[in-house]
């Protein structure tokens, strides 16, 4: 749920809850995006773009370079594009192909010893790679209320797939099965 | 039994049973294609009237079909035929030869009324073809929707079926059978069958212009290639007999494998729902006892 | 790519284990209602995030999961006409049987073949992990039946011509 309200512990008190939680069908955003409210919401699409676009380039600099757990690392770093705001298109696709590229790039014997990188850099990071990598299998596309639903399946080829499930497997081989519910939990959607 | 019976199987039954045992009889019988023949003794116990009812029979006459009758069943042809039907056959159970291989060969050829009537179409395209001749295209409705059209050129008799496939799983099946029909060449021992052709929808060249073309997805045409060592003097029977039956045969097979479908599909759905119910617990122990000697049961 | 049936079926049976958390919860919006919430989708904050795991273009497995219920949805390989057909016959024969098979839905989500709901009754009534093996099996048994049953539809077809075109020759 919201892990950043910088309010005082009461402040839910003074909510008003029926005009914050949305009924179905308006801003999808409702009350529950609380948590995308932090860096994310706060830079405009444009900014998120530019940032992504950056971040991309980066990225496969040092795919070049063969340091692929820093290439990662820096790909899943915020800010991210939260959120299903179709003028968030661009900054997604961006930044769902900075995660990618360096996850395809990977040979698979060395995927468990990344993983572990990751993990001893900061457990965090293997839960929003996990997030990333599902959001790989699903295909790029923004759908209504973040349901993955058939208009926006492109789908994904069979390497990425292949290459996907592997980073899945060593994911959940460190993190547990943990990994996948905080995916499934977490508001912010990609 | 994966070829069809050309001869219709009841009457040979029948006649058998009647020609050694005549009693009052009044049966009707259907074969393919919307045949139907009656068995009756109207005059008397020993004088069966075979009656075949057969839609296409008018177009048959065009091509000769009374001829060929008169060829084979001579005396027993009636000049007319009962009301509505178009064939009658007279057969005088105590005239019957003895003999019991002449007295199958009789019945035997009864039961082939249908092969003979619609026979005439394919022995007129053999002899012209025989001869050097060609012909026009004959083309006979002989069900309600499908059509066959028998044409001899100058190298070759053609005979082509235009088949209506009713639902789109019979179209996806047949055209799975019909390729291999078409594909069935390659093999050695099959080089010197008839060459088969198929096309869906649009009608081979030999039918274009033919008035009464249907244009639906659902309808298949299948054209066989018949050269002269298929209609030679030996073969030339056989050959008529199992061409006519091409169509309820592979109708009959798309049949076949859904059927066979389904019961592959329940026996799986069994194994389904055995592995789900591994998922059940096993129910807890329902009886139990007090100290002092009461039961009691828990639900 | 024959060998992401391994990663495939053990990235679902993982994501299936994290999902199928239930509880009982009853509706929020209409008083003395239980509805899976899954189907009902009236309150934003039961639902968790839907997730996608494919294996390629022409299979995936989508897993919705709620508070109460977990809605997970298969496409199915089709790669020709028969077996689309055989695929849609399948599916159509057990969805039509979806009473006697309890997590079965009968309609499956747009854009998927079949559907499975799963509610927090039958994870009081059945064994979660005897479940998760079902749908797996499920999976795999489905692919399997589908290709063997094209199989033998070639198999009969190629004997059929041979027989009927043999006739001509003997």
């Amino acid at each position: 749920m919201s892990t950043t309200t910088s309010a005082s512990p009461n402040s839910y008190r003074k909510l008003d809850v029926d005009n914050v939680a949305g009924g179905g069908g308006d801003d999808d955003d409702g009350g529950f995006d609380a948590g995308a409210a932090d860096a994310a919401a706060s830079l405009s699409p444009r900014e998120l773009e530019q940032t992504a676009n950056s971040r991309l380039g980066d990225v496969r600099g040092l795919i070049t370079r063969g340091n692929v757990a820093a290439a990662i690392a820096l790909a899943v770093e915020e800010p991210l594009p939260y959120g299903e705001r179709p003028d968030l298109k661009a900054a997604k696709d961006l930044a769902i192909s900075a995660v990618i590229e360096p996850l395809t790039a990977t040979k698979t014997a060395d995927i468990p010893n990344v993983v572990k990188q990751l993990h001893q850099q900061n457990p965090e990071l293997l839960d929003r790679l996990m997030k990333f990598v599902y959001r790989g299998m699903a295909g790029s596309g923004v759908g209504p209320a973040g349901v993955v639903g058939p208009g926006n399946i492109t789908g994904v080829t069979g390497q990425t797939a292949a290459a996907l499930l592997n980073w899945h497997a060593a994911i959940v081989e460190v993190g547990g099965v943990g990994t996948i519910a905080r995916v499934l939990t977490d508001r912010k959607i990609l | 039994m994966i070829l069809l019976e050309y001869a219709n199987r009841i009457i040979i039954e029948t006649l058998r049973e009647r020609f050694s045992n005549p009693i009052t009889t009044s049966l009707n019988i259907a074969d393919f294609d919307g045949v139907g023949y009656r068995l009756s003794t109207p005059e008397s116990k020993t004088l069966l009237v075979v009656s075949m009812r057969m839609p296409c029979f008018g177009e048959l006459l065009q091509y000769g079909a009374m001829d060929v009758l008169r060829r084979e069943y001579g005396s027993m042809l009636e000049a007319t035929p009962e009301p509505g039907f178009e064939v009658t056959l007279k057969v005088d159970i105590e005239k019957v030869p003895q003999d019991y291989s002449d007295r199958e060969a009789l019945i035997r050829k009864i039961a082939l009324l249908k092969r003979n009537a619609l026979a005439a179409p394919f022995e007129q395209a053999f002899d012209a073809q025989i001869d050097g001749r060609e012909t026009p295209l004959m083309a006979i409705h002989y069900r309600d929707t499908e059509v066959f059209y028998v044409k001899a050129g100058t190298d070759r008799v053609t005979v082509i079926f235009s088949t209506e496939f009713k639902e789109e799983q019979d179209r996806i099946l047949g055209k799975v059978f019909l390729q291999e029909f078409v594909d069935a060449r390659r093999l050695p021992q099959i080089q010197n069958a008839p060459q088969v052709l198929y096309t869906n929808r649009d009608p081979p060249l030999e039918l274009r212009g033919q008035p009464g073309l249907k244009d639906s997805e659902n309808i298949g045409y299948v054209t066989f290639v018949l050269f002269p060592r298929h209609f030679s003097k030996e073969k030339r029977e056989d050959t008529i007999s199992k061409i006519q039956l091409f169509r309820d045969y592979l109708h009959y097979h798309i049949k076949c494998s859904k059927s066979y479908m389904h019961s592959r599909m329940r026996a799986r759905v069994a194994e389904f729902l055995k592995v789900l119910n591994r998922a059940k617990p096993e129910p807890v122990n329902v009886e139990k006892k007090t100290i002092a000697g009461k039961t009691f049961k828990r639900s | 790519m024959a060998n992401t049936l391994r990663p495939y079926l053990t990235a679902v049976r993982s994501t299936l284990s994290a999902a199928m958390c239930l509880d009982n919860f009853s509706s929020q919006v209409v008083e003395r209602h239980n509805k899976p919430e899954v189907e009902a989708r009236m309150s934003k904050e039961v639902l968790l995030a839907p997730v996608v795991i494919s294996r390629n273009e022409n299979e995936r497995v989508l897993i919705e999961a709620s508070v109460n219920a977990v809605r997970v949805s298969i496409k199915i390989k089709q790669a020709d006409d028969p077996e689309r057909l055989l695929c849609h016959k399948f599916t159509r024969f057990l969805t039509q049987r979806a009473e006697s098979f309890v997590v079965l839905r009968r309609k499956p989500v747009e854009g998927y073949d079949i559907s499975f709901l799963i509610t927090n009754v039958h994870t009081e009534q059945m064994y979660k992990h005897k479940l998760v093996d079902f749908i797996l099996q499920f999976m795999e048994d489905v692919d399997k039946e589908i290709s063997e049953m094209k199989l033998s539809i070639n198999a009969r077809a190629r004997i059929v011509a041979e027989t009927y075109l043999g006739q001509f020759i003997n």
